[in-house]
């Protein structure tokens, strides 16, 4: 009877416990403020393991490794090209302890999905860093330069099936300006949609694509191999280390950076942008985020203040402008 | 010979204590979140990758391999414990899975899990360390007319000649095609059925369905029978471990489900949804053939079977993850981010560029499966204890479970709305017994039929005869023929006779 | 709603053939919702805006053909149902479960409870947070299952909620909502 009795005394005092601690920790977590030094929110507006989200925790980390605040957390709200993390920052007005990665790819999805809140609703703070699409064919491909890709597309623009990612993104974009260039009526592209550019890859090996466009990386062990052949890429100056030309360098005036940044939300004080702008900069300077410059194969447009606000704008606008040449918005 | 070597040498660098203890915190680790549906691996492994930068390559791949196969293991357990799989591919474990639960066969349904997905995944691995090269050519002769073709087998094998009532099963599919038409059109960037809220852009997670259809629909079916059936009692566990009988069942189902799920781990877009539905459907089959109707109320071989397929589809879907750099699943596609963040290509390259890791990797899949049987042999007397606990508490635990996965899996109050307005909706397919597997077949497959057909159609630019020009697509059409005709024709021999 | 819940509750007793055209025959309600869903489908197809650079197969002719199918699959099981001498057929996956449910449809009250439950569940989530939002959720569903000690569950589902809301975010930094109250604290 009393070992029951202990048992069942033990089972509340443990109760009672448990649910102290779990409203404690409510409690810390609901706290924290504005204060981006006591605790630093980082909302990748994507799945975990996408983009965004390798950016936020190589942010995380070195803003760990540097006691540059107390806690920091990331937070994945994917959707809809990061335009439901979007909306969701654009409401958090005055909060300066949240920054949001954002990027060449959310100002295509604004377009796309016809969202009511766009980048002029929030903070821009900082560009951190850029990739480059690259425009590959199979090894055995007819087109041997851009310039014969070029006429094809004069001659029968409809007959080139492209692949890239999902529409209205990077690709799309940059498969749009590749055919304004070649003076076609851009929507005319016969473009075909993937997940990936590992798919993309597939669909160029089996012969039913005849061009591929994504980011280096995902074509970069192919390219290798020699099953692939990169015709050009997106940057406006040849990029460091790697050995293919840029379309401005062959005569074709298309350029188009994949950038990525971060953004906080709308209705702060430049005191507290200026803190913000502080955190990422030191972040900038981090052996941690050299690193993973590095390892992920970026180039590092390190951007912040006035600059940065100008160059998000010239961007948008000439997005806005591509995109609704190719029917998207 | 040379192969062999090279995996011993694998073993060699993998066997040391400290990747021994990895791999055990991976396989540990990916059980426990394995378990939670909507979370699953790929969360696992993310939230991983940057603690892992800590170790050397070897060592976090070894980890992700455990985490890897510990999520398939930790989401089959909740699929016949609670009828809430951990991820979609338990999916078709969680139908026959959750009766055997019920009638006091939850360890038996757990040991044959378990061993079914060991088999499995060795006999995967082995083919993988000694065929790689030959399989990733088969992956890349797979273009967008044979995945229509495929897609159109598994909706017709799973609706019309599985169901029971071919208008009953249609139907089932018809809903979840039209649930997986909502959101972005992919192809083409129009915005199709999300009524104007941008929450539905990204469509209805397939999590949201399955958790929905499965768990809330059957807690909510209990309810309505709560009066009848009092659910305060505890269904207690039956003897703990597989018998001869429950053996000589299950090992022609584990064969089957690892041919199945082999082929289809290789195959780009294949995931491991489809063998896992296709293995249930052929057991299925067979068993009515032998004039069993244990199906529907626990039959051992409809757990051995998907089980076998998913594993076997696990183990596989490395090889277009490592030959192609091509994910073939979210688990995938995260350790193909690990591979990049640490400055390795997959890619045909990868073989020879980083040998030492990737056979270590593969040897690390032999210990990772084996661990697992290890660790969950003895345990599955111990996970049906669960089923202990009286029933109303294990449904209301059920629900909260169900409600946190999918909330936590996005943040996102919407989606428990969602989940619940489906929830409702498997109630009531439930009420008037119709299947659910053809709804989850149709949400799962929808996009992908979609996507092949106009990817085919735009490659070809609209000739549809490119839908029957491969050898392949012309043999999944006629095996389609003749299984229609031949349950059209068994069907009105039965209807005559009755 | 209300006739939808007495048509389901004298379902069985139709194949008594006593009762209305409508007792047994509430199944006609899925045949509806199904053509329903495929109109909504068709209507909505038709108004849909499509990009200008569309090729071949459009993003309106897979749910078109969906929106068809599922009109005439609705119709079907409508019909079906109506015809005379209906009985219910159920297939042999359900053999069990309605073994064990001889005698009418649904019971309501337990059903509704829950239902009532998750809807209470939503509305609080937010505002009122995990742990009291969670331990609602708990504590009502264990009640309309039929719960004995009712007082007790409370406390069970309080314990419940706390160690979830622990266990996710010490153990796995997931954030649980925490509720306006805690956040004014």
């Amino acid at each position: 009877m009393t070992g029951r009795l202990i048992l069942r005394l033990t089972a509340a005092v443990l109760g009672v416990v448990l649910v102290g601690a779990g409203l404690a920790d409510a409690h810390t977590k609901a706290s924290g403020g504005k204060d981006p030094r006591e605790k630093l929110q980082l909302m990748a507006p994507a799945d975990p393991g996408g983009g965004w989200d390798t950016v936020a925790r190589e942010i995380q980390s070195s803003v760990d490794a540097h006691g540059l605040s107390h806690a920091t957390e990331v937070l994945n709200v994917p959707g809809a090209g990061g335009t439901i993390g979007l909306s969701r920052l654009a409401n958090q007005s005055g909060k300066g302890n949240k920054l949001m990665m954002s990027g060449a790819v959310m100002t295509g999805a604004i377009q796309t999905t016809d969202s009511a809140t766009t980048l002029d609703d929030v903070t821009p703070i900082a560009r951190l860093a850029d990739d480059y699409e690259v425009v590959v064919v199979p090894k055995n491909s007819p087109f041997r330069t851009v310039e014969d890709l070029m006429s094809a597309w004069r001659a029968d623009p409809r007959s080139v099936a492209v692949g890239g990612g999902s529409a209205g993104g990077t690709d799309h974009l940059f498969a749009g300006m590749l055919l304004r260039a070649a003076g076609v009526d851009t929507s005319e592209l016969n473009y075909i949609a993937y997940a990936g550019g590992g798919e993309v890859v597939t669909g160029l090996l089996d012969g039913g694509l005849d061009v591929g466009v994504s980011s280096y990386a995902e074509f970069a062990g192919q390219i290798e191999a020699g099953k692939l052949r990169a015709l050009g890429v997106s940057s406006q100056s040849p990029l460091e280390g790697v050995d293919i030309p840029t379309f401005v360098e062959q005569g074709v005036d298309a350029s188009l950076a994949n950038w990525r940044g971060v953004v906080a939300p709308p209705g702060l004080s430049d005191a507290q942008r200026a803190e913000l702008e502080k955190i990422v900069t030191t972040v900038h300077g981090s052996e941690q985020w050299q690193d993973a410059v590095e390892r992920n194969g970026w180039k590092d447009t390190f951007q912040t203040g006035e600059e940065f606000r100008s160059f998000l704008e010239s961007e948008t606008a000439r997005i806005k402008r591509i995109s609704e040449e190719l029917g998207l918005s | 010979m040379e192969t062999l070597s090279l995996l011993l040498d694998g073993f060699g660098s993998a066997l040391t204590p400290v990747n021994l203890l990895l791999c055990l915190a991976g396989v540990v680790l990916g059980t426990v979140v394995g378990v939670l549906p909507g979370l699953g691996t790929a969360m696992a492994i993310a939230l991983l990758v940057p603690v892992t930068f800590q170790l050397d390559p070897t060592g976090a791949f070894i980890m992700f391999a455990g985490v890897y196969f510990g999520g398939q293991f930790g989401g089959a357990t909740t699929a016949i414990l609670l009828n809430t799989p951990g991820q979609s591919s338990s999916m078709a474990t969680a139908f026959e899975g959750f009766p055997m639960a019920r009638s006091r066969r939850a360890p038996q349904a757990l040991a044959t899990a378990v061993l079914g997905s060991f088999l499995a995944s060795i006999v995967a691995v082995t083919l993988v360390v000694f065929f790689s090269p030959l399989m990733v050519d088969l992956a890349v002769g797979f273009g967008p007319p044979e995945y229509f073709a495929l897609t159109v087998l598994a909706f017709l094998a799973t609706s019309a000649v599985v169901a029971g009532d071919v208008l009953r099963g249609l139907s089932g599919l018809g809903l979840g095609l039209a649930l997986a038409m909502v959101g972005i059109d992919e192809q083409s960037g129009a915005v199709r059925f999300t009524l104007g809220s941008p929450r539905l852009l990204d469509g209805i997670s397939i999590i949201v369905v399955t958790v929905g259809l499965l768990a809330i629909g059957e807690v909510l079916y209990v309810a309505s029978r709560a009066r009848r059936k009092p659910a305060t009692e505890t269904v207690a566990s039956g003897r703990p471990w597989l018998s001869k009988r429950d053996l000589g069942r299950s090992w022609r189902p584990w064969l089957r489900g690892t041919a199945l799920g082999i082929p289809f781990g290789v195959i780009p877009a294949g995931g491991a949804e489809i063998p896992t539905f296709l293995s249930y459907g052929t057991e299925k089959t067979l068993s009515r053939r032998r004039g069993d109707d244990e199906f529907g109320r626990g039959a051992i071989e409809g757990v051995a079977g998907p089980e076998a397929a998913n594993n076997a589809t696990t183990a596989t879907s490395l090889v277009p993850l490592l030959g192609l750099g091509l994910p073939t699943s979210a688990t995938a596609a995260i350790m193909l981010g690990a591979f990049q963040q640490y400055g390795m290509r997959p890619g045909p390259l990868l073989f020879t560029q980083e040998a030492d890791l990737v056979w270590a990797l593969l040897a690390s899949l032999f210990i990772g499966s084996l661990m697992l049987l290890l660790l969950n042999l003895p345990f599955a007397p111990v996970w049906a204890k669960l089923l202990r606990i009286p029933r109303n508490y294990l449904y209301a635990g059920i629900v909260v479970f169900a409600t946190l996965g999918v909330y936590t899996a996005r943040s996102s109050l919407f989606d428990v709305l969602l989940l619940y307005v489906v929830g409702a909706l498997g109630f009531m397919l439930r009420r008037y017994g119709f299947p659910v597997a053809p709804v989850l077949i149709g949400v799962i497959l929808g996009p992908l039929a979609e996507t092949s057909l106009r990817r085919a159609m735009a490659m070809s630019q609209g000739d549809v005869g490119v839908l029957f020009a491969s050898p392949f697509a012309v043999g999944i059409y006629s095996i389609l023929l003749v299984a229609v005709v031949g349950s059209t024709v068994l069907r009105v021999r039965r209807a005559r006779a009755a | 709603m209300t006739t939808f819940v007495q048509r389901t509750a004298s379902r069985r007793d139709g194949e008594s053939a006593s009762g209305s055209f409508w007792t047994g025959r509430s199944e006609l309600f899925v045949g509806v919702l199904v053509g329903a869903i495929g109109g909504f489908l068709l209507l909505r197809t038709t108004m849909m805006d499509v990009p200008s650079s569309v090729s071949f197969l459009g993003p309106r002719f897979f749910p078109a053909v969906i929106g068809a199918l599922l009109v005439v699959l609705g119709v079907s099981l409508a019909v079906r149902v109506a015809l005379p001498g209906h009985r219910s057929t159920v297939p042999e996956e359900q053999s069990e479960m309605e073994a064990d449910a001889s005698g009418a449809g649904s019971d309501w009250k337990p059903l509704l409870l829950t239902a009532g439950t998750l809807v209470a569940h939503l509305a609080l989530l937010r505002t009122a947070g995990w742990i009291v939002a969670g331990a609602l959720l708990f504590w009502g569903v264990s009640c309309a299952l039929g719960s004995k000690h009712k007082l007790r569950d409370l406390g069970i589902s309080v314990i419940v909620s706390s160690a979830v809301q622990l266990a996710f975010s010490t153990g796995l930094g997931l954030s649980l909502p925490s509720g306006l109250l805690l956040e004014v604290l």
